[in-house]
């Protein structure tokens, strides 16, 4: 019976003793592993608060340089592997080059733009380039090709109703032939109302002024242009 | 013929010579004595001289982003030209037909995707006056 007891005794006191034993251990690790938590969180908060503070400069220097960008803007006249000579409205000639990385080429087309590949552009596209420039070479972050609209202004000389086209005076002085299209959309300032009116090609009268749009097909040497847009300022209106 | 006779010719002839010139230098400076002004009647006419201003028109535009890229599907115009003339703002897709009331003017333009070119023409009301125009160009690029 003593013997039990002591048994039973001991038994319990060795169990209480594991059991205190183990509880402290399990406290001194989860001390341990909590500064390491709190250590890695503090490191990995500085890292993602440099990281956005990177990316912020980043994005505020590109918002500042497309503010203040211009790009460069002309016709192509000669295309080369990855290269390409163009020149602008001022006679200026600039070497365009592609960027295996960077260089991304679009196509505008109406309200959209679809990229397309750097080699899809050809001799007489009229191209917008937006790059670094050093002289006169530009290493092309980005090419569009689009169209190149003229808009100008001046005084109706003859009407040719037969093939329905003006003989126009611009306010350059230049004599031009615009064809008046089924296309072409037709604007009549009413001189009452000062409101501007749908009209026909018959109510066209020589000496009004014209106000016109359309597309620039290069080597034009006959000066004769398909309208995409006339607005007519009758002469009466000038008239006291 | 006698000598006396041959006097009396010459002096014929002479006299008549004399007379027809006086004759004619009196005519003469009658015909001068009608041509004079009428200066010694102490009038004095003033010949008013009008100064005629030629109007100017003018027209300044706030070309701030003209050649630059934007981001945006507008912009606003903003400029100074003679009042109440009639301005025209044309572009490719969009053309509008404004009267200014005061000096300055402003309007919210759209633009198309890549190039705008657009062109601001002022008609002055005085319609002697000429018209100006001024040309803007503006690239809307949305990939970049």
């Amino acid at each position: 019976m003593r013997i039990k007891k002591n048994l039973l005794l001991v038994c319990f006191i060795v169990i209480v003793t594991i059991f205190v034993l183990s509880q402290v251990k399990k406290g001194f690790f989860a001390l341990a592993v909590d500064d390491k938590v709190v250590t890695t969180t503090t490191e990995e908060k500085e890292v993602n608060e440099i990281r956005s503070f990177k990316e912020k400069i980043a994005s505020k220097v590109t918002e500042l340089q497309k503010k203040d960008q211009k790009p460069i803007v002309g016709k192509v006249i000669e295309v080369k592997n990855d290269q390409l000579k163009i020149i602008t409205s001022d006679r200026e000639e600039y070497q365009v080059k592609k960027d295996e990385v960077l260089t991304k080429t679009y196509q505008i087309s109406g309200n959209r733009e679809k990229e397309i590949d750097f080699s899809k552009i050809e001799k007489n596209d009229y191209i917008i380039i937006v790059g670094p420039i050093l002289e006169k070479t530009i290493t092309a972050n980005f090419i569009y090709i689009d169209e190149k609209i003229i808009i100008g202004s001046g005084r109706v000389i003859e009407i040719n109703k037969s093939d329905y086209s003006l003989k126009v005076l611009t306010s350059e002085k230049e004599e031009i032939v615009l064809d008046i299209e089924t296309s072409t959309k037709q604007l009549l300032l009413n001189i009452k109302s000062l409101v501007l009116e749908t009209s026909g090609f018959s109510k066209i009268k020589d000496g009004d002024t014209i106000h016109f749009v359309f597309k620039d097909n290069f080597n034009n040497k006959e000066k004769r242009y398909s309208a995409r847009k006339i607005l007519i300022i009758p002469q009466e209106y000038f008239i006291k | 013929m006698k000598k006396e006779t041959i006097i009396a010719i010459i002096l014929g002839i002479v006299l008549g010579i004399t007379s027809g010139v006086m004759v004619v230098f009196e005519s003469r400076e009658k015909d001068l004595k009608k041509n004079k002004p009428m200066t010694n009647q102490q009038k004095t006419i003033v010949i008013p001289t009008i100064k005629i201003s030629p109007i100017l028109t003018f027209l300044e535009i706030d070309e701030s982003f003209n050649g630059k890229i934007t981001a945006e599907e507008s912009i606003k115009i903003k400029g100074k030209t003679n009042k109440n003339s009639l301005i025209i703002i044309q572009s490719a897709i969009k053309e509008t037909l404004l009267t200014n009331e005061k000096e300055s003017f402003e309007i919210d333009f759209p633009l198309a995707l890549g190039e705008n070119v657009i062109r601001i023409t002022v008609y002055p009301k005085d319609k002697t006056a000429s018209p100006l125009f001024k040309e803007l160009k503006i690239y809307y690029l949305e990939n970049l």
